[in-house]
């Protein structure tokens, strides 16, 4: 067994839920937070729903909440297609199905005594929020813990309170950035894989998260090992075009791999050759 | 840097120059001599916040290679609010038109916070490298990988900003 492999608990039944609060992220993002109408589920870090808006359709979505309270279960959501519309256009009490967790959890174990790196890029902060939480639930067993976090621009990022409140712990080195920036924006302004070089870890010792767009990622692994992170030690997560949530459809297939099932986590060298492949 | 260092900086000592220069990113590895070549070139200069490294359009006079401090990269058009390209920060050196024809600067680079920097004269420089050409390729070598790398950012920029809804 490898640090990534963790029974999967999801079934093809959806469960009812029901949405307890909607938090706007920003213009096109939202955070609802769901109640279950049965018994929680528990869940990892990096593991995703398949959440069902009644009447429209399913989407995969990465739940966002903390891990140590799985009775309430946040995801964010990004409106780009039908399903992640419609859930961005829920109000609070309405019911939604939800059928998960599924997926290789992020592998924090394999981070204990080492640096933790987490490199996000606008929404792919979501998906490694609670391993952020989680670490820092558990701070002794890590040595720096590290996010660095980029978005389009200053009212495309989100968890803005988790940033506020991460910058003044003590506990997480919190680096922000943003592609573009009018005057008025007091901080750094580029993409968040320049800042790799930079920022004070051991890239000997460490274990590297990253989410966000693929070629974010891509420039994010490419930088790191530069920087001298062992390439197995960093880990992306993939979303594509998710349908049954356990291998069996084959709609997410990246070439060898089925990333809901193989995934959603993987090391960079599982995937790195995969995603130079216009073909896939 | 000490304060002994840092006094010794603001007082132009060329030794204390060519420690910091050696110290700087941009000097990594750069061979001894070049470096300290590079250092009768080079000057301290502070700057308040609100200030201009460089500003579009005047002669590119000097290579800047940031000690401390924040530096906004600007671009603007008269009457409106600046569009920030990019920042940059202690370690980072600003510019290279002062290298190519026609020697003048495309942006603003306006301080963020007091700024620290050391200046290398442009026209030094560049006879420097005319007179030794084994620096020259150093140094042109350097420049273009900084063009690469800024390149390669500004791309990863296009593509997030413009292809938001695919990622």
């Amino acid at each position: 067994m490898t640090a990534l492999d963790v029974p999967t608990q999801g079934t093809l039944t959806s469960r009812p839920y029901q949405i307890t609060t909607v938090r706007h992220q920003t213009h096109d993002i939202v955070t609802i937070d769901v109640a279950p109408q049965q018994h929680p589920i528990a869940f990892r870090p990096g593991q995703f729903d398949m959440v069902y808006v009644y009447g429209v359709g399913e989407a995969a979505i990465s739940i966002s909440s903390d891990p140590a309270t799985p009775g309430l279960l946040s995801h964010t959501i990004r409106a780009v297609g039908w399903v992640t519309r419609a859930l961005n256009d829920l109000q609070p009490g309405t019911r939604i199905g939800i059928r998960g967790p599924y997926g290789r959890p992020w592998p924090l174990e394999e981070a204990e005594g080492k640096d933790l790196v987490i490199v996000a890029g606008g929404i792919g902060l979501a998906p490694v929020r609670p391993a952020i939480v989680e670490a820092l639930r558990h701070r002794e067993r890590y040595g720096r813990i590290v996010l660095l976090t980029g978005a389009r621009s200053p009212r495309d990022l989100v968890f803005r309170d988790d940033l506020d409140r991460w910058h003044a712990d003590r506990g997480i080195d919190v680096h922000v950035t943003v592609d573009s920036a009018v005057r008025g924006w007091g901080g750094r302004v580029g993409v968040v894989t320049k800042l790799i070089p930079r920022v004070p870890f051991d890239p000997e010792n460490a274990v590297i998260l990253t989410c966000g767009p693929e070629i974010m990622m891509w420039f994010s692994a490419e930088a790191l090992v530069k920087r001298g992170v062992p390439p197995e030690r960093i880990y992306v997560t993939l979303e594509r075009n998710m349908k049954c949530g356990v291998g069996t459809c084959g709609h997410c297939q990246l070439g060898p791999k089925f990333l809901c099932r193989d995934g959603p986590v993987f090391s960079w060298p599982e995937v790195a050759g995969l995603l130079d492949v216009r073909e896939l | 840097m000490s304060e002994r260092q840092q006094a010794l900086l603001t007082s132009g000592d060329p030794d204390t120059l060519r420690v910091a220069l050696a110290g700087h990113p941009f000097c990594a590895d750069l061979d001894v001599e070049h470096v300290r070549a590079m250092s009768q070139a080079a000057s301290e200069r502070e700057l308040p916040a609100g200030g201009f490294v460089l500003r579009r359009g005047q002669p590119a006079a000097a290579l800047a290679l940031l000690l401390d401090g924040d530096v906004s990269l600007e671009l603007t058009e008269p009457g409106d609010e600046p569009i920030v390209l990019e920042t940059l920060h202690g370690g980072d050196p600003v510019g290279w038109s002062w290298l190519f024809p026609p020697h003048r600067w495309a942006f603003d680079a306006r301080c963020l916070t007091p700024v620290r920097l050391l200046q290398l004269d442009a026209t030094q420089l560049r006879r420097l490298m005319d007179a030794d050409p084994v620096f020259g390729l150093a140094l042109t070598q350097r420049i273009g990988q900084l063009v690469v790398q800024r390149l390669q950012f500004t791309r990863a920029q296009l593509v997030e900003i413009t292809h938001h809804d695919r990622a």
